[in-house]
Parts: structure tokens; sequence; C-alpha cells
């Protein structure tokens, strides 16, 4: 058998990858970031008060272990903070941590419940950041005290 | 006389890289349009305690997006519920109806930090009239700037 001469011999085609390899990489990169900086958030749980929604007409009288409030100042960057209706001499969310912090090493019930009653003016931001404080201390029994039954118009809210 | 050696082209074969990107990439852009459809762009709430996960699946929880008015007087919040912006009264109907059907349903409430604690609070009467008591504050991660 004869050798064909190299300008006779099929040549491979082989496409070339890389412009794609780097587009696709580019893209891939973009996602990966983008998937992780929407995930990147926390949750913060609670219960509201079992005594609202359909079946509230057997309302049972809870007794918190701390009642919170959040009272809404003239000063829009904070809010007055009162514990079982008395305000703190330190109108910050780092004394209410230490006050629940307080209150747990003196024997509070860390599974007692917990209401926060909060003005309607007061900032989302002020909330959470009283349930950073009851969380960090180490109260896992948080509720809320909502208004039910004339709902949805704010000049007709009624507080439980 | 011994005759040079011919040097041999070296080929890396990429189609296994190219199969295996291929798959991330769907994977990642699948994955980011979940989270964009239940997600709005939202300035959260900072929060130190919070674990930073996301439990449960998808079907099991019902995100609602509320948005604060981009000017004090440029008129009321917002609130969107998978891309869909509805009214309070919507979004209470909507709860009802996906609280009938699954019980353990959770909602989670994406608030921006600046809105009134009143508009946060006609989520809460709605989970509370569809009896949802398992309700979560949606935060990110403390930030020394921030109150």
């Amino acid at each position: 058998m004869t050798r064909q001469p190299a300008r006779f011999r099929p040549r491979l085609s082989v496409p070339n990858l890389a412009p794609m390899v780097d587009v696709v990489m580019v893209i891939l990169i973009f996602f990966m970031l983008g998937t992780h900086f929407a995930l990147s958030e926390g949750l913060l749980p609670m219960r509201l008060p079992k005594q609202v929604g359909p079946g509230g007409g057997a309302r049972v009288a809870v007794v918190p272990a701390v009642r919170i409030s959040l009272v809404a100042v003239p000063d829009d960057a904070m809010c007055g903070i009162e514990v079982m209706g008395r305000p703190l001499e330190q109108n910050t969310f780092h004394a209410l941590r230490e006050l629940l912090v307080a209150k747990r090493q003196a024997g509070a019930d860390p599974n007692g419940p917990v209401f926060i009653h909060t003005d309607p003016d007061v900032r989302h931001q002020h909330l959470v950041s009283a349930l950073d404080a009851c969380a960090a201390a180490g109260m896992t029994n948080i509720q809320l005290a909502v208004g039910v039954g004339a709902r949805l118009a704010p000049a007709a809210k009624r507080r439980t | 006389m011994r005759r040079p050696i011919s040097p041999t082209p070296l080929e890396i074969n990429l189609a296994p890289m190219v199969d295996v990107m291929m798959c991330l990439l769907i994977f990642f852009m699948l994955a980011t349009k979940m989270v964009e459809r239940e997600h709005s762009r939202i300035d959260l709430p900072a929060a130190r305690s919070a674990p930073r996960s996301i439990s449960g699946a998808r079907s099991e929880r019902f995100v609602v997006n509320v948005l604060a008015a981009p000017r004090p007087s440029a008129g009321a919040t917002t609130y969107i519920v998978q891309e869909q912006t509805l009214t309070p009264q919507q979004v209470a109907e909507q709860l009802g109806l996906r609280r009938a059907v699954d019980p353990e349903l959770r909602c989670i409430i994406r608030a921006d930090r600046t809105v009134p604690y009143r508009d946060v609070e006609a989520i809460l009467i709605a989970c509370a009239e569809a009896d949802m008591r398992d309700v979560a504050f949606s935060t990110i991660e403390h930030d020394e700037d921030r109150p």
C-alpha cells in the first residue's frame, strides 16, 4: 500500500471552542454572583398570638413574661422603647437586649411569651431591631400583637 | 544521519469542560430566575441574630414584598407578590386561598426598612385572619452604619 502525499490526506475540521468558553464563563460567573447575593438574607421568625384569626371567639388572656412597646416619637431616627410600660433609661436596642439578658439570668423563662406592641408610625427597622434584641437575648417565644376585626384601614385599627 | 522528530500538535479536548459549564450555567440561570420572581429589590432592615437561610421549599412559603414609596409625597406603599402589584386586600385574599390549600404555609415579609409599621401590620392582620401564625421577616446582615 502506497502512502498518499500530504496534500491529499483528509484534514480534521475542529471547531474553535475558545470564544464560546469565554462567553459561557462570563455568563456563569454573573449568575453565580447574582444567585449568591439574592440568597444572603436572614429570617427573623415569630408567631402571631393564638387568640386571633377565625377561631378567635374563644380568646384567652395570656399574661406575657415581657411586654415591649415601641412608641413613635418626633425624632424619626429612633423610637421610644418601653418594657412592661416603663421607658428604658437608655433608649437603645442594646439596652433592651441587656435588660432581657438580665431577666433571663434572674430566672425568667426563655420560652415565656414576649409580646411586642408597635405604634403604626414606627419604622419597620425599629421593629426588626427589637426582634433582633429578643432573639439575641435568647427569647424564643416572640409574638406580635396585631389588631383584628376592623382591618386594613389605619383609622379603624383596633389593638388586642 | 537521523531524521529530526516532527513536533506533534497538542490539542486540548474542551468538550467535557463545555458540558460541565453548560450544566452549571443552566442551573444558576434557573435558580436566579426563581429568586427574582419571588423577590424585589428592597432595602431590607438589618439584624445580627437572624439565621442566614431561607428554610422550607418554595411551595411552603408565601413571600410578600413591601416597597416604600420613593418619596413621602409619591403615594402609598406597594405590595408585590410574585411580581404582581397587589392591594392589601388582594394580598389577604391570596393568603387565604393558599392557606386553605396548605396549612403548613409560612409567610415571609420582605419589607423596606423605612416602611411604617402600619403597612407591615396590614399583612400581619391578613395572616392572623387566615390563621397563619408562622411569620418571618427578611433581614440582611447587621450593618454598623445603620441604626
